[in-house]
């Protein structure tokens, strides 16, 4: 109770300090947020997914890497120039679905690093950067089940993983096209991927770009094909505490920096390439969109 | 927690409250089923340990010690994945497709057996808690083993470890949670699917904790009413008889 009642007073005092700060706009800037945080503790912590591919990963060091933990890393860089101290160290520690939500809102990471998908329900209680990546969701199908398209899916077993937005979109096809399919939920996109090996699922429902890294990684990769149009939007963000726009400018930024130079390309090119996943005209369009002028 | 957005009312809403209510019953059916598989299979497997005929008794040792010392996690995964590739190709098939529900059947008969293991010991040492002499006394009578047990060691090994049993009954509804791993939409992974979608985590596994305590608190009052009935004075509770309320 006491620690609610001070977080309640340094919230009055912060805000007392920001319309301060406002009303006169000759005083030097004062930090606040993640910026200030990281100015005092000396260290910028980026959380990442461990087996996001090829988003956040890790590599055969066991270090993580991947197209959306160098973009975290970059920020990293910005925040240090920004507050013009070299001595910040930029930390990495690993999260998962259950715990990046309270890591990130108790102010053990500053920024998760995955294939987080931005919406509007989620926006109550975090924040995002611009979307770095987007895709939707697609099928991965077993060649022999016929299936091409969600309307062919009559009959058939679909897996898909609880909680994730691929879940609500396949209720909501499978309650408008009336269509009598049984889904299976799976625990991870890993055993998504089992269930599809064994002939437990005919096909299963995931982000397309999540699809080719399966496919990417899998022994008995010629037997499945990802099929159909894409049956959701997913933009992808990077996750930061909420009201906190000082940080979230300076994230921004850098990644219009990288966006508009070209530099995005390249890295497409090295994480993306390994895997085989294909540029697509939605992702284009996000790389033009995400270029934001000075 | 300063940047946390509470919202309890998440919790009231559809679809959430229905996942919370269809999860908490996927629980309770998923750890009654088991918990009758455990008890029979248990109890037959305690009195194999007991027996005089040594066949018996290791066969049902080896039971004991394969599924006790295995983790159910390994055990779940085992019954789901790796049991129907072993089967013959049919049989396997209609584990995976032709049951209504795979992942229940399989998180059912995996909680089953483990506990049965954990039960079985239970009634071993129910059984072995009671004086020889009796059973002597009862040899000597005329009885054959089987009316022994039937009528002298199963009545009195049972009512002794109505307590332990009760334990074991409460354990097997919190390993229930461990057949989220193979996809059981039980009262965790709902709690789970509802971080997910509204990232209200903190709301989401307040309320599977309060649902778990409900359960175990209305079951702990059942199983003490029929602790106080099965109870024998003087036979395993004797301080309890002493200062009884």
């Amino acid at each position: 109770m006491n620690s609610l009642r001070s977080y309640a007073t340094q919230a009055l005092v912060a805000a007392g300090s920001l319309m301060l700060v406002m009303g006169t706009p000759a005083l030097p800037q004062a930090l606040s947020g993640t910026l200030k945080k990281v100015q005092e503790s000396k260290k910028f912590v980026i959380g990442y997914r461990e087996a996001s591919f090829p988003f956040a990963y890790y590599d055969d060091a066991k270090k993580p890497v991947g197209f959306a933990v160098e973009l975290c890393t970059r920020i990293g860089e910005a925040v240090k120039k920004e507050l013009n101290q070299p001595e910040i160290e930029i930390q990495y520690l690993p999260v998962n679905a259950q715990t990046r939500i309270p890591l990130l809102t108790n102010g053990t990471i500053d920024i998760e690093c995955g294939s987080t998908t931005n919406n509007l329900a989620r926006q109550q209680q975090v924040d995002f950067t611009y979307s770095f990546y987007v895709t939707g969701g697609r099928l991965l199908a077993n060649k022999s089940s016929g299936i091409r398209e969600i309307e062919d899916t009559n009959g058939k077993t679909l897996g898909v993983a609880p909680g994730t937005s691929n879940e609500r979109v396949l209720k909501d096809y499978i309650d408008r096209l009336k269509l009598d399919v049984k889904v299976v939920t799976v625990r991870d996109h890993a055993e998504g991927m089992l269930a599809l090996e064994t002939d437990r699922i005919d096909a299963y429902v995931h982000d397309e770009v999540g699809e080719f890294a399966l496919l990417a990684k899998s022994r008995q990769r010629d037997r499945f094909e990802v099929v159909g149009r894409l049956l959701s939007f997913d933009p992808y963000g990077l996750m930061i505490r909420r009201n906190d726009s000082a940080f979230q400018h300076v994230a921004n930024r850098t990644l219009a920096l990288i966006y508009r130079s070209g530099e995005v390309r390249e890295m497409f090119k090295k994480w993306f390439d390994p895997f085989g996943i294909p540029m697509t005209e939605a992702v284009d369009w996000t790389f033009k969109l995400n270029a934001m002028p000075d | 927690m300063a940047g946390y957005n509470w919202k309890w009312g998440i919790l009231f809403q559809e679809p959430y409250l229905g996942w919370l209510i269809s999860g908490a019953l996927t629980t309770v059916v998923l750890a009654l089923t088991s918990w009758t598989i455990a008890v029979v299979m248990g109890t037959i497997i305690g009195i194999g340990r007991t027996v005089p005929f040594a066949p018996f008794r290791r066969l049902a040792t080896a039971y004991v010690e394969v599924f006790r010392n295995i983790p159910l996690l390994v055990q779940m995964f085992l019954w789901f994945f790796v049991l129907p590739e072993v089967l013959p190709r049919e049989w396997g098939r209609y584990l995976k497709r032709g049951v209504a529900h795979p992942e229940f059947v399989s998180a059912m008969l995996c909680l089953g057996f483990y506990t049965a293991s954990r039960v079985a010991e239970q009634v071993r040492s129910g059984i072995q808690s009671i004086p020889t002499g009796l059973s002597a006394a009862a040899r000597s009578s005329g009885m054959t083993i089987v009316q022994t047990y039937r009528h002298i060691l199963m009545p009195i090994g049972w009512r002794i470890i109505v307590p332990p049993m009760t334990s074991e009954f409460l354990g097997i509804f919190k390993n229930t949670s461990i057949a989220l791993t193979i996809g059981v939409a039980e009262i965790t992974a709902r709690s789970r699917q509802i971080e997910s979608y509204t990232f209200q985590g903190y709301e989401a596994f307040t309320a599977a904790t309060i649902l778990y305590l409900l359960v175990s608190m209305t079951l702990l009052l059942v199983t003490r009413g029929i602790e106080a009935r099965t109870r024998i004075p003087g036979m395993i509770v004797r301080d309890q008889a002493t200062n009884s309320r």
